[in-house]
């Protein structure tokens, strides 16, 4: 190829908060449309904005775990647009001082680590939601308008599609270990815009950049950078003139089409909002933030390799979500054998996940009953092979005490001598020719005598108390 | 009418049972049946509402320490209420009747008054002359021939007519203080930050002020001890300690150094009469022990573009929620979304506030944000800092209120280009809104049978002192015992 | 100095419809309260910093995050000119990526 791919991303993530940014209107999801509005949200003549003090908290544990500065002096600024999804024609948002600024986040494509830095990290309050009818009318619901919003800005330094992808995951990841946003694409609680441009190697100007909208997943993101590069990198050999386009990339065709051409810049007559005085942000408040952050997945992962002794791949796979990675350390505090308990969430547990298109805290799992699990397996109770059994148990409802379940079901396994020693007189008084064969040194006929025990016991027999009761029998005749 | 009373005398004549609450809002009423005609100071009223609270009031009874139960008000039509319709003086909002009520109105009620009407006003308080109320003119209570001021012009002219015994208004660049002069009642802008303005429609969000238009010096401080104050609506509101504005009325000014700023009393700029009837009004102060020092407030005269610059940019985007959709007018006909928002946008405004919203967009403008906005917030704070050293060596600043008396009815509009002239007639009260700080306007004398207006600048929060050189003042003096002659049409003094 | 052509640019930033008429009157009368407004770049302001707000010093009050629940939709969409259910009824919006946060 001949050029050098350049792009940025633009991501929103709505944040946890119980009320609007500047209203106390709830912010919760699926309500009757229009029901959490009030006044200010739905800009009255006379309303005025009450800045939320979870808004501002939020975004600085989000701006600290992206590594960025802190303007401690933030400030809101105004962003003028006519639209009906934004009610006072202006969305509060932040232009000069956002609250974290110069950040930057860690991103590995084909075993290469590289840093991609975030210019800003800024607070906005979210649109209202217009549903396009086929009547020749669009309708408005204000629900959202107004909620607390965050914007990370990506500097243009991701230089293909699976860079882009890359930092997505690797965002999503670190936001959703803060719990600051559930950032969810599917919900609308994470979306994402991205510019590209090509531009021939060792030449430093940009080239014009498209910017693509409607990008609801990660693939899709891939999918219509792909696109786009290659739409670039035709119109440029053949010598076209490009022109920037707002472009929304249409996941049946896997195209992006054109909706606007942008002709002149848009000027949003950005000024500081009168109506919000700055917010300092003390210290104080910065370190608070920085207290209550988890630990972010990189350090957790180099913590359960030195902590827990368990492999790098394993220790990878739980940090990869805020969930699995949390099930993992309350199942080890309830005293599972870390190896286990990592095998388990591996093995059997996201499978599980992955079968039913569930998420772990969507589960009738918990840590305590898979703890209870894994220890009933080490002390003997049951079988691994029971313990499957036991696993689909878990999923169908929550299960306080594990021991009592296996016990209701009958499922303990038998390593009493004084019920196995009934059942080996009667399985070796039916099989002289195996103690005959097993004498002779074929050890297989150890097996087939234990496979028959089995048999007779109907799977609940302990091998491990099986095998040496047999083999003390064998000897005794 | 109410002419010849103030707060505590009717409020006297109710504890003593003298007069009741309902006798009070009914002569309100006749005295606007009588006056507002000729006036039209009134855009909407409450007769029913108004006569239930009052019989309300009266059946529970008035006690000695509840000063303002009963007292009628009314209030400019900027400020929502639902009670009424609350129009801003635009077609915009001919009909919008809001669905919750001002902090001020809350507060107001809180303290038992009865809103008995709203005032009309220039269209979003855009103008000095109430002209441009999209309703009608308002005229001047000392002669309807002139205007009343504005955009406080209806409630000025409802106090000093005496419909009224106080009434509110807005100020963002002297809409307060210039009609008051005009009118020769009481005014007050209070320092930004003082009265929440939860509920009064933004021209300009950095610069207005509710304040209280009221007969007398006393009067207006007792109602800013009602208004003032934190709501958790209006996050730019001070932190203000419980405070009695009246704390500082009767004291003596003796030794008081009062400042005056030689560039407003330049006759160049300022009417000779006018200077005139200002330096009358200091030898008074003088002869009451004061020491008046000539000081200068070099930027004065930059106040006016710098303001202008700020104002309708603020107001470019204020104004921008009036798109037809989700309450107000809406205009007929429109083909597709874009369609609404121009038809209602152009139908729905009045000129002087097209005018300038694309004034305000041109200074917000990415090309012109650095030079013009940005530029203007600078001069703002020099000129802030003007004020700042001034108030070093001086306890209160004097200046008129306004360069000239009340001009006559649609003498603007006969200029061919009088947008300039009529923005500098702001020369003297803008400056004070571009520092945040309070100023009084009280009457001083009289040119040719129209009221003259005085002004007292103070330091931020320090309304006190103000009331303190006002009473004083007006103790003095007898300009606030004199009434208008009304209403024969012609000059009447 | 502000023409017709501009005029008409910023009336269309503010959804104003001007006839010919009046883009001819405002850009007089914009072109002089520019001119006059153009006043203050006489004033050095190297080096001071810009005023945006009311009050100066002092900082946001800030808002507990207690969500209230809204008791006035109703009310609201009563006051809209058009409403289907519990939608804010428009003419259709072309999607052309504009809206949005
Ligand atoms: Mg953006
Ligand atoms: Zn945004």
């Amino acid at each position: 190829m001949n050029f050098e791919t350049i792009i940025g991303l633009e991501v929103h993530a709505e944040l946890n908060a119980n009320s609007k940014m500047f209203s106390p209107a709830p912010a919760t999801f699926g309500a009757e449309p229009n029901s959490n509005t009030n006044v200010i949200d739905w800009a009255y003549p006379g309303v005025l904005p009450t800045p939320n003090r979870a808004g501002i908290d939020l975004a600085i544990k989000a701006a600290l775990a992206l590594n960025c500065k802190i303007h401690q002096d933030t400030r809101f600024d105004r962003k003028n647009y006519f639209y009906p999804d934004n009610p006072s024609a202006y969305q509060k948002t932040q232009d000069k001082y956002p609250i974290g600024y110069d950040g930057w986040i860690e991103i590995e494509v084909k075993g290469k680590t590289k840093k991609i830095r975030i210019e800003r990290v800024h607070l906005e309050e979210d649109a209202g939601k217009n549903t396009h009818g086929t009547d020749g009318y669009s309708y408005v619901d204000l629900n959202r308008q107004g909620s607390c919003l965050l914007e990370i800005v990506s500097e243009a330094d991701m230089r293909t599609p699976d860079e882009a992808y890359a930092y997505l995951e690797n965002l999503k990841q670190i936001i959703q270990f803060t719990k600051v946003s559930d950032v969810k694409m599917e919900e609308g609680s994470m979306r994402c815009d991205a510019n590209i441009s090509l531009r021939p190697y060792g030449q430093e100007a940009f080239g014009v950049k498209s910017e693509l909208k409607n990008l609801n997943s990660f693939n899709n993101v891939r999918k219509g950078l792909n696109y786009e590069q290659a739409r670039h990198e035709k119109a440029l050999l053949a010598g076209e003139q490009l022109l920037q386009e707002t472009r929304r990339f249409d996941a049946s065709t896997g195209e992006t089409i054109l909706m606007r051409i942008k002709e002149t810049k848009d000027d949003y007559r950005y000024f500081p909002e009168p109506d919000i005085l700055p917010v300092k942000i003390s210290d104080e408040w910065i370190e608070q933030a920085r207290q209550s952050l988890p630990e972010m997945p990189k350090a957790r992962r180099q913590r359960y390799v030195e902590q827990f002794n368990i492999p790098s791949y394993d220790a990878q796979v739980l940090t990869a979500t805020v969930q699995m990675s949390g099930f993992f350390e309350e199942m080890v505090e309830f005293g599972a054998d870390p190896k286990q308990a990592s095998n388990w969430l591996m093995g059997e547990v996201s499978a599980y996940l992955n079968k039913e298109q569930i998420e772990l805290d969507h589960t009738t799992l918990t840590p305590n009953a898979l703890a209870q699990m894994i220890a009933l397996i080490k002390d003997g109770t049951i079988s691994s092979k029971i313990a499957k059994k036991v696993f689909v148990e878990l999923t169908k409802q929550v299960v306080e005490d594990v021991n009592a379940l296996v016990e209701e079901k009958g499922w303990v396994q038998l390593s009493d001598p004084k019920k196995l020693l009934p059942i080996i007189e009667k399985v070796l008084d039916q099989n002289e020719q195996s103690i005959i064969d097993y004498r002779e040194g074929k050890d297989r006929a150890l097996g087939f005598l234990v496979g028959q025990i089995m048999k007779e016991t109907r799977g609940k027999a302990n091998p491990g108390a099986v095998n040496q009761l047999l083999k003390q029998e064998i000897d005794k005749r | 009418m109410f002419l010849n009373e103030t707060i505590e005398s009717l409020h006297r004549q109710l504890v003593s049972g003298e007069t009741t609450a309902t006798q009070l809002v009914n002569r309100a009423f006749d005295a606007i049946a009588e006056t507002d005609p000729q006036l039209r100071a009134f855009l909407d009223l409450d007769p029913e509402g108004a006569r239930e609270v009052a019989k309300k009031i009266d059946e529970e009874g008035i006690k000695d320490d509840e000063l303002y139960k009963g007292i009628p008000i009314a209030i400019k039509d900027n400020i929502v209420t639902t009670q009424m319709k609350t129009t801003a003086a635009s077609k915009m909002l001919e009909n919008f009747v809001s669905i919750y009520d001002a902090t001020v109105v809350h507060k107001l009620e809180d303290a038992g008054m009865i809103i008995i009407g709203k005032l009309n006003l220039d269209e979003f308080a855009m103008g000095g002359t109430t002209e441009t109320s999209h309703a009608h003119t308002t005229a001047n209570a000392w002669n309807i021939q002139h205007v009343p001021g504005g955009s406080s012009g209806g409630s000025a002219a409802a106090v000093a007519s005496g419909m009224v015994p106080v009434a509110l208004g807005t100020d963002t660049g002297g809409s307060i203080r210039q009609p008051a002069a005009y009118n020769g009642i009481v005014g007050m802008k209070p320092t930004y930050g003082t009265i929440s303005r939860w509920g009064v429609i933004a021209f300009a969000s950095s610069l207005d002020q509710v304040g209280p238009m009221t007969k007398t010096v006393k009067d207006n401080a007792q109602m800013l001890n009602i208004l003032y104050g934190q709501d958790g609506h209006d996050n730019t509101l001070a932190t203000i300690e419980a405070k009695d504005y009246t704390e500082k009325i009767g004291h003596p000014i003796a030794g008081m150094v009062i400042g005056v700023p030689k560039e407003t009393m330049d006759a160049t700029l300022v009417d000779k009469h006018i200077i005139d009837c200002t330096k009358h009004a200091l030898k008074q102060l003088e002869s009451q022990g004061a020491v008046i020092k000539e000081i200068s407030l070099p930027l004065l005269k930059y106040g006016v573009p710098a303001y202008y610059t700020i104002a309708t940019a603020e107001a470019s985007s204020n104004l921008q929620r009036f798109d037809g959709i989700r309450y107000g007018f809406r205009a007929e006909n429109a083909q597709d979304l874009e369609d609404v928002y121009v038809k209602t946008r152009t139908e729905g405004f009045g000129e002087e506030v097209k005018i300038r919203c694309l004034l305000g967009t041109y200074m917000l403008s990415a090309e012109r944000y650095e030079d013009y906005f940005k530029h203007a917030a600078r001069v703002r704070t020099l000129i802030s800092q003007d004020f700042e050293k001034a108030f070093e060596n001086v306890d209160v600043i004097v200046t008129p209120t306004t360069t000239t008396t009340a001009p006559k009815l649609k003498e603007y509009n006969t200029v061919e280009e009088e947008a300039v002239d009529r923005y500098s007639a702001d020369l003297l009260t803008v400056p004070v809104n571009l520092a945040g700080i309070p100023a009084l306007s009280l009457p001083c004398g009289f040119v040719n049978g129209l009221p003259v207006g005085l002004q007292l600048i103070g330091r931020s929060f320090d309304e006190s002192t103000l009331y303190q050189v006002g009473y004083a003042f007006e103790q003095a003096t007898d300009y606030h015992t004199q009434h208008p002659h009304m209403m024969k049409g012609e000059e009447s003094r | 100095m502000i023409d017709k052509k501009q005029v008409l640019a910023l009336a269309k930033t503010m959804k104003f419809s001007l006839t010919d008429e009046e883009a001819d009157r405002y850009s007089h009368k914009l072109s002089e309260i520019i001119n006059y407004l153009e006043l203050i770049q006489e004033v050095d302001t190297t080096d001071v910093t810009p005023t945006y707000y009311g009050i100066v010093g002092q900082l946001a009050s800030l808002r507990e995050d207690v969500a209230e629940q809204s008791t006035q939709s109703e009310q609201l969409l009563n006051n809209a000119s058009d409403t289907e259910g519990a939608y804010v009824r428009v003419p259709a919006i072309l999607n052309d990526g504009q809206g949005g946060a």
